[in-house]
Order: structure tokens, then sequence, then C-alpha cells
């Protein structure tokens, strides 16, 4: 939860209440404020997201569920960044430090807690609740970058990792740089619906994390809809590409979460993979997707997000447990997700005991699985049950010895949040779950250190939340590191290009950024794993493939439009586009990089500036890479040229070395000319402004075909 | 300076090395000797070979305690029936008897090629193989392909023994597979913990292989000025020209070297790759295999796609120095409804017309010595429990048996497939196949087929792995 206080005077105040290990966040509060005479924000649910009028002094109350242990923590930071902690325990007293003399008191009982801010004179300030996680300033065991570090590039590789480089504006990206980096990372990494700073809001969308309610919300005619109409129809929950098409626009529209979408995409094509091609529908996937995120960013335990996973009908269509029954004493039915829910869901192999774990915990788990009904019927029937009904009657309803503990449950509902509540603190879950999800995120070059500060944070939580442990790992020194090296897969790479296109919703009306075309050229198809329930495509077989590297490669010279496309004008029926009185075609839609895109203090768009501003914008290293050769070609691009036909028109096949445009004057001349030329991005005249953003789409075809667009460094 | 200068200037060793005698003209006339070339196909998902080739059960069996009887009792769920008369006629329906060393077995219908080349004698049966000792699929495939009984199931960035064997041919290993797998990784110069692909040459998309590259210099001889607008001709240039600068900058430790790699390969293969295959047509039969709604279009196109592009790899074999091609196919993990799963895969490979009768009917009119000089490995993870489950399939194991196929083979059992001490097993919840002969033991020897010793290079020191008791696999090829 973050407080922004917008005062009057000079005192200008944030106030970030924190708590560590208790997610809170499946608490209802009824909660009655303690003092009558001052104002309460009462948080209904840490989830929620608001924004209020508030009149200080004001005090903060929220409930502690039932199962909370851990203790919470309030921080109130001001802008000369004193910091007033308080911490709570659960039946403790608030106690409350203050080195700016800005001074809070509380007390708690076994259910609320109140923090009161009490120095703050009277006066309006705006109140806003986000559900940013109590992680952000709990390090667990990984030691935080210092401020230094934690700079424009910092913020925009985490970008770039977790969140498809995101929508922030470049603003919010000097912000969170000029921030502490607990501070902006609980910004920046938020499992809501909506993430207004990482994704700035344009329309009104449903504020929702379902990708099933935002299909439904991209086929109709709502005002706020910006899709074309011709593109509405491919967002069919029923339509097989369905879950693909509706995770793509949720993952690129500007006034969502790409980071939480992002997780989502891990969850379910990765993690916890259903896949199309073993006969999954659309229906149950969207529900498997929906409500693993839903999960997520209702801040349930990561044992929960999990115990849902198994659950879905979706798993159940997968692995076909959905046929386990227990009847007259005889077991029927399969053993495959009884072993994958160990291996891939908690990470649990068997090493423990190999002969237990073949001859007991399998077996018995595909005893828990029993009586999980999804029945499958034709579309033309209503299509299959999307989710699971827990049966009793055919299921096994004794105990049974399962990880080497007694997994008792009346269905296999509560038997599966039984087995997840043991296999999450499973000593090989916590050794490999977290390293599998840090391998996957953020790096193929774990050395054993980092894999042990990995693991220690992760079994440091005593209630485990993946937001928390992204949240710390993003600002981490092991994250911000020269030895991390991220290949991207193919769909971290597509996805990425495809959203850093985008300069406002109308780029999506016609999706022409889709990254799912890319994809398919690719042989990457989402929710249909390459490797069935084993995960997509993984960032070591993209980087060995010369395939992918081919592919990519050959969009950018073959159909470079994707990039340079500037406008679309709808043809009648003669094939014709419609002309203006200049004889210009009238486009139905326009790009316009000057909406992104800053011009200097002159109000001019100088090659050299468009040309570092795009290779930051899609590589995100500030600079580090952006070279000579680099430099060279992409300012030929922005002047419409290749570079041999930019340096001389007769010999457009020369290829000119590094030493050539490092040394040779005449060269050097020639690009220093080149790049302190004027783009017309914003000029009256649209054919001109056409040209220049076709300019601009040379220089991006350019650079999303270089190295760099490939991996990542960690610093 | 010209592209061309660039890269016989600054292209390393290793791929300069590879580059070698690109499109020899003998070659196209096919009169060059197809080295011995190893083809892996890996069956994903733990195949069950004993669906494949079974005991006989013959309408006249009513030794309810004989092998055949115990054999098919236990897996009476895969066939959805339960009397001995009506397991017998699934034996009958479905099974064509074929005689292998010396033994009657059943072998199934659909796979009518494969009993043509058990016949023939060109195909080596070797039972109870193992490797992983665990039934972990992840684990199990990483063990198998990197060779390395101690592989971490977190590690993938090592090397694999096909990898492994193309290096030290001085060779490359061909991955016809949608994505890289595993057993085709390149050993690590300096890090044994990695791995290196310069010897890896991606090829699934066979013919689609090169960098488009504008003909700016056709252009500049018509004096047509398309060049200077057309946008395919500006980004050509660009990259083209960019990357030729670029390769001498970037150190061969850097992170950034792959996408430097894979340019120079695929540049360099891609134009004489496609002026041969421009040359050779895709054989009606093989094109077959992918043709919708074709008698012969296969299950999986993923495979169709993999065959073809092998068919392709044996056509340009000179130019990509192959000495090992990877193919996969995946789907075998026949927990539910075996009989559906897995038949129409078995078909795929092994049946009339199908996969590897197409391939290598085509590619010895291609090469006459092409069957002749080539083994084809055929195997899994692991292999699954003797007894089948509830839900018409059955679940994982360890032991299994594998397939080593090509004309220089001595075909024939290598193993008892289905030895006697298993009848008390095979009612039995969880039991699966007894592991007796390493499989690493039986690529070592294929290995060795392809040069002497490879096997030991590739492998190491194999002599505390076991070998079933009277098998002898250096006979497989004697």
């Amino acid at each position: 939860m973050k407080f922004f206080m917008h005062t009057i005077g000079f005192i200008v105040v944030s106030m970030v209440m924190v708590a560590c290990g208790s997610g809170g966040g499946d608490s209802s509060s009824s909660s009655t404020p303690i003092t009558e005479d001052i104002p309460v924000l009462t948080l209904d649910k840490i989830n929620n997201h608001s924004v209020t009028e508030y009149f200080a002094p004001f005090e903060v109350q929220t409930q502690l569920t039932q199962t909370d242990t851990s203790p919470y923590h309030f921080y109130v930071e001001s802008s000369n960044t004193n910091l007033i902690q308080a911490t709570v325990t659960d039946r403790g007293v608030i106690t409350v430090s203050s080195a700016s003399g800005e001074a809070g008191t509380g007390e708690s009982n076994v259910t609320v807690v109140v923090f009161t801010l009490t120095d703050v004179a009277s006066q309006s300030f705006m109140v806003e609740v986000t559900p940013a996680s109590f992680s952000g300033f709990d390090p667990l065991s990984f030691n935080i970058v210092d401020d230094a570090t934690w700079d424009e590039v910092a913020v925009r590789k985490v970008l770039n990792t977790f969140a498809y480089g995101g929508h922030a504006t470049d603003a919010q990206i000097v912000t969170w740089a000029d921030m502490s980096p607990k501070a902006a990372i609980v910004q920046i990494m938020t499992f809501d619906a909506q993430n207004l700073l990482l994704s700035p809001k344009e329309d009104t969308l449903p504020d929702s994390t379902s990708l099933e309610t935002l299909a439904i919300f991209w086929q109709t005619d709502n005002s706020n809809n910006f899709l074309d109409e011709s593109q509405r129809r491919y967002f069919e929950t029923d339509r097989w590409d369905a879950p693909a098409n509706a995770w793509a626009l949720a993952s690129m529209t500007r006034g969502l979460n790409p980071f939480l979408h992002r997780v989502g995409l891990w969850e379910t094509n990765y993690h916890m993979a259903a896949n199309q091609l073993a006969g999954v529908y659309p229906l149950p996937m969207l529900h498997h997707y929906d409500n693993i995120v839903n999960a997520l960013s209702q801040n349930s335990t990561y044992k929960s997000v999990i115990a849902q996973g198994a659950k879905n009908a979706a798993i159940a269509y997968q692995y076909g447990h959905r046929y386990n029954i227990f009847t007259d004493g005889i077991f029927r039915g399969n053993e495959d997700f009884a072993r994958e829910f160990h291996q891939l869901f908690l990470g649990i192999l068997g090493e423990y005991d190999p002969e237990y774990h073949e001859l007991v915990t399998i077996p018995n788990t595909a005893r828990a699985l029993t009586d999980m009904q999804a029945h499958w019927y034709p579309t033309e029937e209503g299509g299959p049950d999307v989710e699971i009904t827990f049966g009793t009657e055919q299921h096994y309803s004794g105990d049974l010895d399962i990880l080497k503990s007694t997994i008792s449950g009346a269905d296999a509902s509560v038997k599966i949040d039984a087995i997840a509540s043991v296999g999450i603190v499973h000593e090989e879950s916590l050794k490999n779950l977290p390293v599998t999800i840090i391998e996957h995120f953020a790096d193929n070059n774990l050395n054993e250190e980092a894999k042990t500060r990995i693991r220690e944070s992760w079994r440091g939580m005593e209630s485990k939340y993946l937001l928390t442990f992204l949240q710390a790992y993003a600002i981490s020194t092991d994250f911000h590191n020269p030895l991390r090296v991220k290949y991207a897969n193919s769909i971290q790479r597509t996805v990425r290009v495809s959203n850093l296109m985008i300069v406002d919703n109308e780029d999506n009306s016609y999706r022409f950024y889709t990254p799912l075309s890319r994809l398919s050229e690719e042989d990457i198809f989402l929710f249909r794993p390459t490797h069935d329930v084993f995960g997509h495509q993984t960032s070591v077989e993209a980087a060995d493939s010369s395939d992918v590297f081919r592919v990519n490669y050959n969009r950018s010279v073959k159909r470079s439009y994707i990039y340079t496309r500037n406008y679309y004008c709808e043809e009648d029926a003669s094939g014709s586009c419609p002309r203006d009185e200049n004889d210009v075609k009238i486009g139905v839609w326009e790009k316009d990089w000057a909406k992104k895109i800053p011009a200097d203090s002159n109000g001019d768009y100088l090659v050299e500036d468009v040309a570092l501003w795009l290779w930051n914008h899609f590589i995100g290293d500030g600079g580090k890479n952006y070279g000579v050769l680099e430099r060279a070609h992409i300012v030929a691009l922005l002047n419409g040229k290749d570079l041999g036909l930019f340096i001389d028109e007769e010999k457009p096949l020369e290829v000119y070395s590094l030493s050539d445009l490092s040394d040779n004057i005449t060269l050097i001349q020639l690009i220093r000319d080149g790049s302190i030329a004027k783009m017309d991005l914003e000029s009256s005249d649209i054919s001109d402004r056409r040209r220049a953003n076709r300019r601009v789409g040379l220089a991006i075809a350019f650079i999303v075909a270089t190295p760099y667009i490939y991996v990542q460094e960690g610093r | 300076m010209k592209r061309r200068d660039f890269i016989k200037l600054s292209a390393n060793a290793a791929l300069v090395l590879a580059f070698a005698g690109l499109g020899s003209p003998l070659y196209a006339e096919g009169n060059v000797t197809t080295p011995k070339t190893v083809v892996n196909l890996m069956l994903d998902g733990g195949p069950d070979f004993r669906h494949l080739i079974v005991p006989v059960y013959a309408l006249n069996n009513n030794d309810n305690n004989s092998y055949a009887a115990k054999f098919w009792n236990a897996r009476a769920s895969l066939w959805r029936v339960s009397s001995t008369d009506d397991l017998k006629q699934a034996y009958s329906d479905n099974y064509d008897e074929v005689i292998i060393s010396g033994e009657k077995y059943g072998i199934l219908k659909k796979c009518a090629w494969l009993k043509d080349e058990i016949t023939a004698g060109n195909v080596a049966i070797i039972n109870n193989v193992i490797a992983s000792t665990d039934r972990n699929h992840h684990h199990s495939q990483i063990v198998i392909e990197s060779g390395d009984m101690n592989a971490d199931v977190y590690n993938l960035d090592v090397s694999g023994w096909a990898g492994r064997a193309a290096k030290s041919l001085s060779a490359n290993v061909l991955s016809l597979s949608a994505s890289v797998r595993l057993v085709c990784n390149g050993p690590h110069s300096t890090d044994v913990r990695k791995h290196d692909n310069s010897c890896v040459i991606s090829n699934y998309y066979s013919r689609d292989t090169g960098l488009v590259n504008y003909d700016t210099q056709a252009d500049l001889d018509e004096g047509n000025p398309q060049y200077k607008w057309s946008e395919e001709g500006i980004m050509s240039r660009s990259l083209s020209s960019y990357y030729s600068a670029k390769e001498p900058h970037v150190p061969t430790t850097s992170i950034f070297r792959k996408p430097i790699e894979h340019e120079i390969k695929v540049r360099n293969f891609g134009i004489p790759l496609e002026e041969r295959l421009n040359e050779t047509p895709i054989p009606a039969s093989i094109a077959s295999l992918r043709e919708r709604d074709h008698p012969n279009e296969l299950d999986s196109s993923t495979f169709a796609h993999q065959i073809q592009a092998l068919y392709d790899s044996y056509a340009t074999q000179d130019i990509l120095n192959m000495r090992l091609a990877s193919l996969d196919y995946t789907g075998w993990d026949s927990h539910k409804n075996l009989r559906t799963q897995i038949e129409p895969k078995f078909e795929d490979i092994f049946g009339r017309d199908r996969g590897l009768e197409s391939l290598f009917t085509e590619s010895t009119l291609l090469k006459n010595d092409c069957y002749e000089n080539s083994v084809v490995i055929v195997s899994g993870e692991f292999g699954r429990q003797l007894k089948s489950n509830g839900d018409h399939g059955n679940d994982h194991g360890r032991g299994n048996s594998m397939l080593v196929i090509g004309k220089g083979v001595n075909g024939g059992m290598y193993g008892d497939p289905f030895p006697e001490y298993e009848k008390e097993f095979l009612e039995v919840d969880n039991k699966d196949i007894e592991g007796k002969t390493s499989l690493f033991k039986v690529y070592a020897e294929v290995l060795n087929w392809q040069k002497n010793g490879l096997g030991t290079t590739v492998f190491g020191d194999l002599s505390s792995h076991d070998v079933e008791n009277g098998v002898e696999l250096g006979s497989m090829f004697s």
C-alpha cells in the first residue's frame, strides 16, 4: 500500500506501509476506527486500488488474518529521506521512530492494526492505495543495489526483463531511477490488473486480470474498445487462438499490466503448462490462466497459486486424471499428473528418497487426485466444463502418505491444498523451484553463490509470495550484475519489440504489431508449448538456433514494413484508398513516433538524438553497445538510406569497417552531417511526417536485428 | 571492401573449416561416397516399444502361466478388453508375425516397413537398455542426450554426445527438429560445464536456409535505380554490411558472439544450399507425407517436415559436412489411451511408404550408398511399467528397448525381450523393465562404427557400464 500525499506547503510526505511475510490480501475488513475524531483509512482489501482525499492527521487501519504471524512493517518516507518505521507484531504495540520530527503512534490487537500520523497539519492530500507488496522493502537474502547503481539503465533492464519493456514514459523511468530501488520496484512490479505507472491509461478498460473478461470486452462495440471492428472477431472465446490473441493484446495494451501477464505466461506456458495441442479447449485454457493470475493478484501465497493451477480443469484434460477414481477399493486412473504435480509444479523430483517417491508418493498422489470431474462436451453443446467439480463418492477419502507426510481431505481439492502446503517447504522444492524461476525470467548464467542467495531468499519467506521474491531479486546485486546473462527466447524478444512499437492504443487497433504472427514464423504458438507440459522454448534453445536468428534477420529485410508502416488506409471496392485534396491517401491510422520520441529544447528532432533514443528504447543498455558502427548505420537509415548508399550512391555495396568510420575524416564528417539533420516527425505536411516515421521504422528494423536484441547483460 | 573479402579475412577458423568443400560438382552427380552418418531419432515421452514388438499370443495358447498370457493380461486395459479370447483376437487383428534371431514375435501390422527391414536383417533390437535410473522425463532426456549419468536436471548448458562426436570428426551435426536438442550441443573449448554450437547447423527449414540478399549488383548492372529506394535493398545491404564489419570486433568469448556466428553460418551455407536444392526437387513420396488428405500423410506434420529436411540434408551433405543428424518425435507419454496415442506415431516412422521408408528409398535414388552408410538410432528416455493402468495407458518405467537400423547393421535381438522372470511382476503395480544394458554403450558402439574409438572419445570410459549377459554389442556391425 502506498500513500501519496500531495501536501500544501514545504513538506511533501509519502508513506508506504509494508508487511513482511504476510499477505493479508485475503482478509476482509470490518474494522472500526479506534479514534472517532480523525479520519481513518480503512483497507478493505490490500488488493484494492483506491485514491481518496484525506485530511491529516489520519489513521491507517487494516486487519491481520488469523494466520498472520509475521510482523507488519510501516514506513513513512519524507522528501528529505527521513524514514519513520513502525514495527507491529501480532499482539504488540507499534513503536515509531522518526529522524525528522514526524511522529506516529499506534497500537494493535489481534485483528486490528492502527497507525496514526499525528504531526501533519490538517491539510488536504490524496491518498493512493495500491496493492504493492510489502516485500518491496524486504530484501530477503539478497543484497540490494545501491542508489548509484540503480539508474535509468537499471530500470530499463528491469522493464525489459520482467515487463516486455513496459509502457512507462521516459519521465517515469527517470523518476524511478531517482527513487530508491526499494521504493521504485514496488511501483514497477505489481500484480494489479492495471499498473498506471508501468502502463499509462488512455481508455477506460476493464479493471480485470481476466483474459476472458478482456477478450469479451474486445469483442464488443464499447466506445472504449480501441480495436477496429475488423479485429474483434479474433477475441471470440471459443476460437482456438482466443487465449493467445487475448494474452498478446493484454500484454501490449496501455493501461493494463505487462508484468502481470509476463508472469501469467510463465505460469501457464512454462511452470504449470497446459497445451492446446493436447486437446485443452480455449475456455478451459482461459480459465487456467485467469484462475492462476487471479490468485497472484489476490496476493495469495505461492502454494495457493500452485494448488490453484493443479485444480484447474485444463490440467485435468491435459493429463487425464479427471478419470481417476477410487471405487470398490480399487484405484483406476493414471499417475501422469501425480508425478508432474511434484516435479513440475513444486520442483520435487524424488531425489530425497527415490524408491519411496516412486512407490509411495506418486501412487498415493494419483489417489489424492480422484473424483475430479471435468466433462467434455462438444462446442455446440456448450463446450467442455471449464472448472472441476470435486466429488467425494469416487474419491479416495482416507489419509495418504505423500512426501512422508499424512495428507488428509474429503476431496481432491483439500488434498491438493495439503500437498502444496507440504511440498512448498520440501527440501527439494526449496532447492529447485526458486532457481527455476530466476533462470526462466532473468539469468542463464547463475553461479553457485547466486543460487545460494536465491534459495536462501525463498527459504526465508515463511509464507512464500512470488511477487515478494521477484521484487527483491529485481533490485538485487545478483540481477544488476555483470555476470548475469539472459538470452531472450522468441516470446520474450518478439513481445518486447512489439510492445516497444506501441506509442498509444491506436497502434493496437489493427493489431499490426501483434507478436503472434512473428512467433508463428519462429514455430512458436502461445498456449501450445513446444515441450508439451515441460514448457515452451527456452532461452538457450532460442539462442542456439540459427533458424531463429535467420527468421528474425530476414524479417527486418524482407518484411521491414512491420516496422516502417506509417499509415493505413481502407480501400474501397475498386481497391483504391480515398485521397485528400493534395492527392494524399487518407489514413484511418497514422504512425506517430513524435508521441513517444522527445524533441530537443528547440522542438527539433535531430537524427542523432532520435538514433540514441531508439537504441535505448529497444536495447536499453544506456548506449553501452551503441558504438561507431551502430551509430553510423542508424544515422544513415534515419536519413532514409543504408550506410553504403548514404556515403556513396555509386558504391552501395561497399562495406565500411570500424576503422574506416573511426579514422576516415571524410566519413566522419558525412556521418556527422547526417546526425544533425532534422527529422520531420512533427511536420504539418502529412507526407513528410509519414516519411520521417518510415525512416524511424528502418532504424528499428536494423536495431532489432543486431546481436544486442538476443541477449541482455546484467550490467 | 566487399562483403566476400570480409568473410575471408575475418571468419573464425572453425567456421571457415565448416565451409570447406562447398558444392562439389561430383556430389551433384551422385559420385561422392556417403560418409558414415548417424541419424538419432529421439522419441520424447517414454515410448512403449513393447507395444511395437510383442510376444506371440496364439489362438491355441491355453497356458495361462505362459509369458505371453501374462503379458497380454497385464496390458489388457490398453485393448479395453479383459477376456483371454478377446486379447488373442486383439493380437491377431493388430500384429503380424516376424522371425527375429530365430524366434517368432508379433510386430504391429502398421509397421510393415520395419517388418521388412527386420526380416532383411537390417534392424538390431537392443532390449533392457537403460540410462537414467529415474522416471523423470526431463532428467532422463538430459541424461541420455548429454551422455552423462550425473547430468543436472536444471542445467541445459552442457554438451551432447552427437555434438561431441561431430566436433571430434571435424564435421557438423544437423539439427532437424524444430528446436536444437541438447544432444546436438558441441563441447565448449574451455568450460566443460558449457556448450559451443559452432558445429551445429539448424536445418529444419531446409529449403529456406539463407539470409535474404537483395541483388544490388544486378540493379547496378542493369542501370536499374530500384536498389536506392527498395526497403528490402536498403535493409539487406545495411545488415549485411553491419555484420561483416562487426564480426571481427566481437570476441569469441562475448555473450553476443552467438548471433554473429549464426549470421556467418546462415549466410555462407544459404547460397550453395539454395543452388543445390533448386536442382533437387522434393520427391513426390516425401512431399506426400505432408500433403493434406494424401493416403501417406503423416499424423505428425512436424516429423514429416524433418524427414524432408533429412532428405535435403543428404542432398547437400557435402556442403553441410554432415556426419550426424538429430530428429525428434514427441508425444509418446502414453498414460492414457495408448493405442490411439502411439500407434499412429509408430506408423508414421515405420509404416509402409511412411517416414523412414520414403526417406531411404528416395535418398538411395539420390545417392546409391546412402542407406548402406547410415545408421538410424531410435530410442526414448525410458520405458513404461509392465502393467497397464486404469486409463488405457501405462505409466513411467525405466528400462526399455531401442532400435538401431541400417544396411550395415547385423540385425536381431540383443538381449532377452521378454524374460521369464518378469512373469511374477506382470501383475504387480509399478514394476518395470529391468535395465541391464547401458544405453550409452549402444550409442558408443554406433559411434565406433562411424570411426574407430569415437565412442570412447565421446562417452569416456564406459567399462563400469553393464551389458546384459550374452549380449555382444560389438557384433552389431561386424
